[in-house]
């Protein structure tokens, strides 16, 4: 578990660990925001469903961060981290080869059934929560946003994640850098001999 | 895998999957401060995308982008090449925007903490600063598609500003019903704010005049009190970028060829995926220089209140506003005939010859102004358009110094150091939101502007027409 800034002359490049594909999806969105803002200074007061969908695993891993991020840039919400995280795979057309027909033999994660993000109740990672989890998280609709078109079957991941946070006091928490994009660029998730291992760079 | 053409010139020899080598305009020195900088390898990552016509191009400030590299020039043919958000940025419409004063720098010397502190109270700025605007989305898509002119008709301005504004601050094919509810919610809120991270608006002073005929066409003097503003599109440009690169990279498959990089994804311009991007962009364009154009306004008004002149004794007009990061569809000369070409321009500026009917009239004779902004303190070059840039660059010269360190290394070169003390001592008055952008931004995280505007002009890409020296700042 873990995170490690990368050098990259224009923009902030960042390696992330996780044992499980879990961890690295929860320790990337913990680096996104870490380098945003001081995380400690922000209570997991609310919790915002956010629903992403991915070619392959680096494709929705950056739409999990793009995502992530939106949660701030569009929304003015701070994440602190995230709490429960459902992956699942849609059916019907398998994407490509390769990539994706590896990610078929995934452990944990995939075992998960399919998706019903509305209306559960969430365990919130050891935090008491307070607020509603939205009936229908918008971001996901718009997360989704030609998806329709796509239902030829190159999106083959779907990610439930429940972000836990609050909404930005300029008061009481800082913003360190102005992150203007995750970007695809070197993005990448592997398996390691420790684990999982994911790439990320951003535009700041 | 350098070869060297001449004092300027290094080709990234065509190999493999490239369709055109790579030229890059650079010096010795500069070459060995880019080091391993990915730069040359994204270079040749772009000369693989369908329809680059003669080179993929960098110019002397370039370095490691994403996907594209930043001061990367490529063009595409119109009717069977690509256009690519990457090859854009995020913030669409980049830009700088220089302001001439009737002011000479003694009549303000002694007001300048007075004048940086009206400044950065009259201007919003920082991450998630907030403009005084409060637009209906109506009303924002009024702005995605007139661009400036928005601004001049709500009373920000005058007809003359947009005179001396590339393409009158107004891309052609905008529109803004491609733009997502997204865009527009992040973009109703920012319009008029100045942005944090390299965004600044800085007082200069005319300190040296190369080229006394362009120089008194664009109306600049020694010792004249000159603003300039670098800003862009905000999280609207941020915002259009993300939603059509996640398209892209989605579909990118479909193109029919692998892509070195998945931010390289793009469309091919005839396509619709390739025609709304393009719409996107333009109407975020358009936000950018309504951006740029109230920013400027706002400056006017704080001159005048600050200083207790009149508008006519200020006398602030604008010299010209000229966009960085952008796709635009131009006319050029390839091999000999005229081509519609979708030229990018990431982190590059249009560089008119003289003559170009897209020259301002008073400008006509000398070229387009070219405004090249330093990083803090450093000051900015103006410089002029030739013909060579408009034979060997599709009109293009570089846009700043570009950075040499990360942002990282930058805060660790900075660390325990007073840098507003040491800019007072280097003669700027500076404010800034945050001391992490003051941290990132030091003069020595960015390449010699000299070196950068030297090579320019040696290439002959743009001619050297002023220095201008930094005096007071403001950054977000």
């Amino acid at each position: 578990m873990g995170y490690r800034i990368l050098d990259h002359t224009a923009d902030i490049g960042v390696e992330v660990d996780g044992a499980t594909l879990r961890d690295l999806f929860r320790e990337g969105a913990a680096a996104l925001f870490t380098l945003l803002t001081d995380r400690t200074a922000v209570n997991p007061a609310r919790v915002k469903v956010i629903r992403i969908d991915g070619a392959d695993l680096t494709d929705l891993w950056i739409n999990y961060l793009r995502e992530i991020l939106y949660l701030f840039n569009g929304e003015g919400f701070l994440v602190r981290e995230v709490g429960e995280l459902t992956f699942s795979r849609l059916s019907g057309g398998t994407g490509r080869a390769g990539e994706t027909d590896r990610s078929l033999v995934l452990p944990e994660p995939f075992a998960a059934t399919s998706l019903n993000g509305s209306g559960r109740t969430l365990a919130a990672g050891g935090f008491v929560t307070a607020g509603k989890v939205p009936a229908a998280a918008p971001a996901a609709e718009d997360g989704l946003a030609g998806g329709d078109e796509s239902a030829g079957g190159t999106a083959g991941f779907l990610l439930t994640a429940c972000c836990l946070g609050e909404d930005y006091d300029p008061a009481r928490q800082v913003i360190k850098t102005e992150i203007k994009a995750v970007t695809y660029h070197h993005a990448a998730v592997r398996e390691t001999s420790a684990g999982w291992q994911g790439v990320f760079i951003v535009d700041v | 895998m350098l070869k060297k053409l001449d004092d300027c010139r290094w080709e990234v020899p065509r190999t493999g999957g490239m369709k055109v080598p790579g030229i890059i305009y650079s010096s010795e020195r500069l070459l060995r401060d880019m080091g391993n900088d990915e730069s040359q390898k994204q270079v040749a990552n772009v000369a693989h995308l369908p329809g680059i016509v003669n080179y993929s191009l960098a110019m002397p400030d370039v370095h490691w982008g994403y996907g594209f590299p930043i001061g990367g020039v490529a063009a595409f043919d119109a009717e069977h090449g690509i256009i690519s958000p990457g090859g854009v940025g995020y913030d669409i419409n980049c830009g700088c925007r220089l302001m001439t004063t009737r002011l000479a720098y003694e009549e303000i010397q002694g007001r300048l903490p007075e004048l940086v502190t009206a400044l950065f109270r009259n201007i919003p700025s920082g991450v998630g600063a907030k403009g005084d605007l409060k637009l209906s989305v109506k009303e924002e898509k009024k702005v995605l598609e007139e661009g400036a002119a928005w601004a001049v008709r709500q009373g920000f301005g005058t007809a003359a500003d947009l005179e001396t504004t590339e393409d009158g601050g107004c891309m052609a094919g905008a529109d803004p019903e491609l733009v997502s509810d997204r865009a527009l919610e992040r973009g109703r809120e920012q319009l008029g704010t100045l942005g944090s991270g390299n965004h600044f608006l800085e007082i200069e002073v005319v300190e040296e005049i190369f080229d006394p005929q362009a120089a008194a066409a664009f109306g600049l003097e020694l010792n004249q009190v000159v603003v300039m503003i670098h800003s862009g599109s905000r999280g609207l440009g941020y915002q259009v970028c993300d939603d059509y690169l996640a398209g892209m990279v989605k579909h990118v498959h479909e193109l029919g060829f692998s892509l070195p990089d998945r931010q390289l994804a793009c469309a091919y311009l005839k396509d619709r995926r390739g025609q709304d991007y393009y719409a996107a962009m333009a109407a975020a364009a358009n936000y950018a220089w309504a951006n740029r154009q109230l920013l400027m306004h706002w400056t006017r008004e704080t001159f005048e209140k600050t200083l207790h002149k009149s508008p006519r004794e200020v006398g602030m007009k604008l010299l010209y506003d000229v966009c960085h990061n952008i796709a635009k569809l131009e006319i050029h000369p390839v091999a000999g005939r005229e081509m519609r070409l979708c030229v990018h321009r990431k982190g590059a500026t249009r560089a008119l010859p003289p003559g170009h009917p897209a020259v301002p009239p008073p400008y006509r004779e000398v070229g387009q102004p070219v405004l090249i902004p330093g990083n803090m303190g450093t000051g900015s070059y103006v410089l002029a358009g030739t013909q060579r840039a408009y034979a060997e660059t599709f009109a293009s010269a570089c846009h700043g110094a570009g950075r040499v360190m990360s942002r990282s290394q930058a805060m660790k070169a900075s660390r325990g150091r007073a840098i507003v003390r040491e800019m007072a001592e280097l003669g700027v008055t500076v404010m800034a939101g945050g001391r992490g952008t003051l941290s990132e931004e030091i003069p020595g995280a960015y390449k010699n502007l000299e070196e950068v505007v030297a090579v320019v002009h040696r290439a002959g890409l743009a001619r050297k027409v002023a220095r201008l020296r930094a005096v007071g700042c403001i950054k977000g």
